[in-house]
């Protein structure tokens, strides 16, 4: 804990974005076993109350206290983003490392590939699937996922198409190491690095696009709710229901924000000529 | 029989190699050809220096790289103990990279930036079977090329360029390689530490019983350490013969001027021009 604790204070950016996360996790996780109210639990003689002692974040057009829905909405939108991110990151870096390490036409196949899926229509399909009635927290971060690994995927073949040309690399062949060795031992840590700083900056992307979708109706479903659904329902009246936006909105950037800081911080530290507090 | 004898003593044999590089364009047409090497013929054999000395882009680091694997020859042949090495499969090749070691010119980027020194040195010694443990190794290993135990606890990017290269040479030395192949080993380095790490090669070739492929551009250098010299123009050798005959009676106006130049650069090293 105390050496998480003095790599974070390492840079400046690093430590005011992992206390900014560190306090949106705390809230969205432990926040729900300290609120007295439910997510769900509708209340319509406390509808649209602004906010006030017991209810911090004031109340939606359910009587739903916003706050309790804030903290649920925090699990929903992190745990998607971050699940997201997580297979993205695996199926960029598998296919980012074949398609350098290997070359030749499993290279073009896999980066042609790569230009198909950025070319994809993205909402179409969410659309689609939506559409013809699947929908579920499952299906969102497997279609966030399968239309985010791309940029990692070229993120890391460039990495790797530099560094595999590097002379460390090639005195790690001269000593006779085995390719399995060579790529994981060798070049991988040396894109670790970048692996980690775009997977934290794909988060903040993610949650983005999370919102987005929710915002639309298309991503999570009543009576579940993420930061994005729950900044939809204040649409209807933004000035004279305000706290219902503006505090899912707030929430957002701030998560944003704290992963891009992070992301910086890492950058800065995961240098390997890094030297001290930037 | 005597055949027999000279060859089993042949380290390394490169026959009539030639190195094309083609640089593609959209219109086949319209490819460029490079011939960096263009039929080249030297052996080396154990515990001889053999140094190919040339001005930049002559072809000189093309043989190096061949030699290491790197860089498939277009033609002719390269043999390290009777071995094609160019035939070899990956696995074969694999066994036999350990007894040929590079030390590239650029020290500094041949180290991994993530790993210490240890580490660093580590990797070469697992590919070994070793009776001490590594970090007795190391330490050894260190101590061989001149360096205190504790440097091993440093990231490369924490080493001064001599000191690079020394790992690089103590790494190479922890393979128990037949043949060393040093690029340009003293060129990024002051008159002193050139000298100091001359003294170094010398006494690790004696103690090691390596021979040396040296690769360099300049003549005052490589009479320190070759036994027998190659001088190299727009990828072929001009002149080939042992290091002594070939800097006094020199027969071609290339070497000629190779010399005056190296002649040139030590008395302005040693400020007397």
């Amino acid at each position: 804990m105390k050496r998480i604790v003095n790599f974070i204070c390492l840079d400046k950016s690093l430590y005011a974005g992992s206390i900014l996360i560190g306090i949106i996790i705390l809230f969205s996780l432990i926040g729900p076993f300290l609120s007295p109210y439910n997510y769900r639990s509708q209340n319509l003689s406390e509808a649209l109350q602004s906010p006030s002692i017991s209810h911090p974040l004031g109340t939606d057009y359910y009587g739903r206290d916003v706050l309790a829905r804030m903290m649920h909405g925090g699990q929903i939108t992190l745990g998607i983003a971050l699940l997201a991110t997580t297979i993205a990151v695996l199926i960029g870096m598998t296919i980012g490392l074949i398609s350098a390490f290997v070359g030749g036409w499993l290279d073009r196949i896999l980066m042609r590939l790569v230009d198909i899926m950025l070319g994809f229509p993205k909402l179409f399909v969410i659309l689609l699937v939506i559409g013809m009635g699947y929908s579920s927290i499952g299906l969102i971060i497997l279609f966030l996922a399968i239309f985010s690994w791309m940029e990692i995927a070229r993120i890391i073949r460039s990495e790797v198409l530099v560094i595999k040309e590097q002379l460390y690399i090639k005195s790690a062949e001269a000593i006779g190491l085995r390719r399995r060795r060579i790529i994981f031992i060798h070049i991988l840590p040396n894109v670790m690095g970048t692996i980690i700083v775009s997977s934290v900056l794909l988060i903040s992307t993610l949650i983005l696009i999370e919102s987005s979708i929710s915002f639309l109706g298309l991503g999570v479903q009543p009576p579940n709710a993420s930061w994005g659904t729950i900044l939809t329902e204040g649409r209807f009246d933004p000035i004279g229901t305000w706290w219902i936006s503006v505090f899912s909105g707030i929430f957002i950037i701030a998560a944003i924000i704290g992963f891009n800081l992070i992301g910086d911080g890492l950058r800065n530290i995961l240098d390997p000529k890094f030297t001290g507090n930037s | 029989m005597q055949a027999g004898t000279t060859a089993a003593k042949t380290l390394l044999e490169v026959q009539d190699l030639r190195i094309v590089y083609k640089q593609k364009t959209t219109f086949p047409a319209a490819d460029q050809t490079v011939y960096a090497v263009n039929g080249v013929s030297f052996s080396i054999r154990q515990g001889e220096s053999f140094a190919i000395v040339g001005r930049s882009g002559c072809g000189k680091t093309s043989i190096a790289m061949s030699a290491l694997g790197f860089v498939k020859p277009s033609a002719g042949a390269i043999s390290f103990m009777g071995k094609n090495i160019w035939q070899l499969g990956r696995k074969n090749l694999r066994r036999l990279r350990p007894l040929i070691q590079p030390v590239f010119q650029d020290y500094g980027n041949s180290l991994n930036p993530r790993m210490t020194v240890n580490k660093i040195i580590i990797e070469a010694l697992r590919a070994q079977p070793n009776d001490q443990t590594h970090t007795d190794a190391v330490k050894q290993l260190l101590d061989s090329v001149g360096l205190d135990s504790e440097i091993r606890l440093r990231f490369p990017h924490q080493l001064s360029g001599g000191q690079k290269q020394r790992i690089n040479i103590a790494r190479a030395l922890a393979l128990n390689p037949k043949l060393l192949i040093l690029d340009e080993p003293v060129s990024s380095q002051d008159l002193s530490a050139g000298v100091q790490l001359i003294e170094l090669l010398n006494r690790l070739k004696q103690t090691y019983e390596l021979s040396y492929l040296l690769i360099s551009h300049n003549l005052s250098i490589v009479r320190l350490l070759s036994d027998r010299i190659a001088i190299m123009k727009n990828g072929v050798f001009t002149e080939q013969g042992p290091a002594e005959t070939l800097l006094q009676h020199p027969s071609d106006n290339h070497t000629k001027e190779l010399i005056d130049a190296s002649n040139l650069t030590n008395l302005s090293k040693t400020g007397q021009v």
